[in-house]
């Protein structure tokens, strides 16, 4: 058990450090970029070509495999976010900051595509581009908060504070979300808005379910590239003039 | 205590010589209000109905502008240095500053509201529902915006409002929902922002002392 | 009294002053010199409590309050005055004054010429005269570290030399005093070159 213990706070400090985080990535970035583009060309190439047609929707459905894995990243970015600021103010792990400095465009560019794709879903099936639902609302503001955390991280010239105030806003904004989406769930229901049900209670077969979940995969590692090399982007401009960076600048020449 | 009262005497000095701090959320308001009516429609029938989501949309944007602002004047001229150097207890400072904010800006809007009961044919027998949930909102949102003006002392005001306005989205929906429901709703929607005050205060508070020390390094 | 160790400072990861190291004993008069940025006020900042973002130790001794904050007086760059109260309101709610008694303050306030602005407002007043009234509450304390972030900016020659008068006095009453300064008609008994711990 302690060893466990010692190996996750070696594995912490670790973290911490720029210099192994820039080695390992750079490690880790060809596999998980071939992984990434493989999952994902197969989970479209199965959900688009090769998984049936929908009995009431048509091909039109098959945006699913765009926007459901689009609007899960959305999330699970959030989240990462939230426990990243954390880790942040009670620890004051710089990387922790970097992470979400990295990731909240990601996250925001991520939201936009699960609104965008669901408005272009929305228009043929249910005949509108927009309904003011729980969970299109609660989308919109989770896109709000993305751009509220890139807004406030400009805004600093310097980086420690940047960091520091998108981690409380991130925790802040975090505990506040699912009061948001609660409260638009009472807001919905007491208004009881339209005779459209934007998401039926369905039952997803498994020949659509499947591609759906390898595109879900696919959308995860792609998340995952990209976090990585936006974070080697950031470690470079803040790390420019430190000697570790430059030998390796060197070294790759 | 002593510097409690202390800091509560000054601040209310402060705020009682600055008139327009308080006649400008005021003016603002009713500025508000007035385009309505002209701009959708004049109708009692329609406007009555509209009344609740006005009235909070008009508090909401009234009060954002002052409270946002809450921090900034002590921070330019140097006085949270010096509560630093004395060793103040921060968390005192903020809750002091927000709550005479509060007494100053947000408790005559609230008064003011009283008066759409005429000027939206607000319906009378809800009034108490839209009074009681604006003194839990406003409390509300006072902590929010006090939080996206520490964050972003210094800095301009569209960031401020970015950052409060999601965040005050759930006092919006069930302050607005308390004042359009019937009577037998009402202790649920005030329950539920009374949960939401006693939730943020310590949280938000918290939060702001945070958000202004960042500025300190 | 207070012994400064190693101290280092850094902003967005460039560093202002490395290893600075020096004791402040009872009496002393340290003069920080130093081109413009070079940390002057922010050194000061650090020594006061309001920058703690610091590396190295900063440590006081002999002092009464745990902390040690109540026996520093900071005079800091920003005057820390309201606009629309009046001097004798903003001397009240003055965080640097507070235990002073009024008449003291008023006595100091007609010493540098300003016995009639009492009840004027702080806007309606020159840059020189708000220096005047942060000045006066300096005057009237007596505490054991005085830290002053340009005392003499904005006065005028007379009150420079009441001033500079009252700084001799204080260190001869066994205070030290840390002040940033570009005149040199006061005498410190120790200058410390922030240039010199420049990275």
């Amino acid at each position: 058990m302690n060893k466990l213990l010692d190996a996750i706070k070696v594995f912490y400090h670790k973290l911490g450090s720029y210099p192994w985080f820039y080695s390992i990535s750079s490690k880790l970035l060809p596999i998980a970029s071939i992984l990434a583009f493989l999952f994902f060309v197969i989970g479209i190439i199965w959900g688009i070509f090769y998984s049936p047609s929908d009995a009431i929707q048509g091909d039109i459905y098959r945006i699913i495999y765009m926007h459901v894995p689009a609007a899960s990243v959305a999330q699970s970015i959030y989240f990462a976010l939230a426990i990243a600021g954390f880790v942040y103010v009670v620890w004051k792990m710089k990387m922790a900051g970097l992470f979400i400095k990295a990731m909240a465009p990601i996250g925001a560019s991520f939201t936009l595509l699960a609104l965008v794709s669901g408005a272009i879903w929305g228009q043929p099936t249910w005949g509108t581009w927009w309904v003011w639902d729980a969970r299109l609302t609660s989308t919109l503001v989770l896109l709000l908060f993305y751009l509220a955390i890139i807004g406030l991280y400009s805004s600093f010239d310097n980086k420690k504070s940047a960091d520091q105030a998108v981690s409380i806003l991130a925790m802040v904004g975090a505990i506040n979300l699912p009061i948001i989406k609660k409260s638009v769930d009472w807001w919905n229901t007491l208004h009881q808005p339209s005779s459209i049900r934007v998401f039926e209670e369905s039952t997803i077969s498994s020949e659509m379910l499947f591609p759906l979940l390898v595109c879900i995969l696919a959308f995860y590692l792609i998340v995952f590239v990209f976090g990585l090399m936006a974070m080697r982007a950031e470690i470079a401009t803040r790390e420019m003039n430190k000697d570790w960076f430059k030998k390796i600048v060197i070294n790759n020449d | 205590m002593s510097f409690l009262k202390n800091f509560f005497s000054r601040e209310v000095l402060i705020y009682s010589k600055k008139s327009s701090n308080v006649i400008s959320p005021v003016i603002f308001f009713l500025i508000c209000i007035t385009f309505f009516p002209l701009a959708v429609s004049n109708d009692p029938n329609e406007l009555s109905k509209l009344a609740p989501g006005l009235i909070w949309i008009c508090i909401l944007l009234a009060g954002m502008l002052s409270i946002q602002t809450i921090f900034k004047e002590d921070y330019d001229d140097g006085s949270l240095d010096l509560f630093y150097v004395r060793g103040f207890s921060m968390l005192e400072v903020v809750l002091v500053k927000i709550f005479v904010n509060w007494i100053f800006t947000a408790l005559p809007l609230i008064l003011l509201s009283c008066s759409m009961v005429f000027l939206l044919y607000f319906p009378v027998d809800k009034l108490f529902n839209l009074i009681g949930s604006l003194f839990l909102g406003t409390l509300i949102i006072s902590f929010f915006g006090a939080l996206a003006g520490a964050l972003s002392l210094g800095k301009n005001s569209i960031l401020a409002s970015a950052i409060m306005l999601p965040l005050s989205l759930p006092v919006l929906i069930l302050g607005s929902s308390a004042s359009t429901y019937s009577n037998e709703n009402i202790t649920f929607f005030i329950l539920l922002l009374s949960a939401l005050l006693f939730f943020s205060v310590p949280i938000i508070s918290l939060a702001c002392v945070g958000a202004i020390r960042l500025h300190y390094e | 009294m207070l012994t400064i160790q190693g101290l280092s400072y850094a902003y967005s990861d460039r560093f202002l002053f490395k290893n600075l190291s020096f004791d402040l004993v009872p009496g002393e008069l340290i003069q920080l010199k130093g081109r413009n940025g070079s940390g002057k006020t922010t050194l000061i900042k650090v020594l006061c409590g309001i920058l703690k973002n610091y590396e190295g130790s900063i440590s006081l001794v002999n002092n009464l309050d745990s902390e040690g904050r109540n026996e520093i007086f900071y005079l800091g760059h920003k005057n820390a005055l309201k606009d629309n109260l009046t001097v004798l309101e903003n001397l009240k709610y003055d965080y640097r004054s507070d235990g002073i008694e009024l008449t003291r303050l008023k006595e100091n306030l007609a010493t540098l010429g300003l016995e009639n602005y009492l009840f004027s407002k702080v806007s309606d007043l020159s840059e020189g005269q708000k220096r005047k009234i942060i000045l006066s509450c300096f005057m009237a304390s007596n505490k054991s570290i005085y830290l002053l972030d340009e005392p003499l900016i904005n006065l005028d020659e007379e009150s420079k030399k009441i001033v500079s008068s009252e700084i001799e006095n204080k260190i001869n009453g066994g205070s030290s005093i840390i002040f940033t300064s570009h005149e040199k008609n006061i005498l410190a008994t120790k200058d410390i070159n922030l240039d010199e711990y420049a990275t």
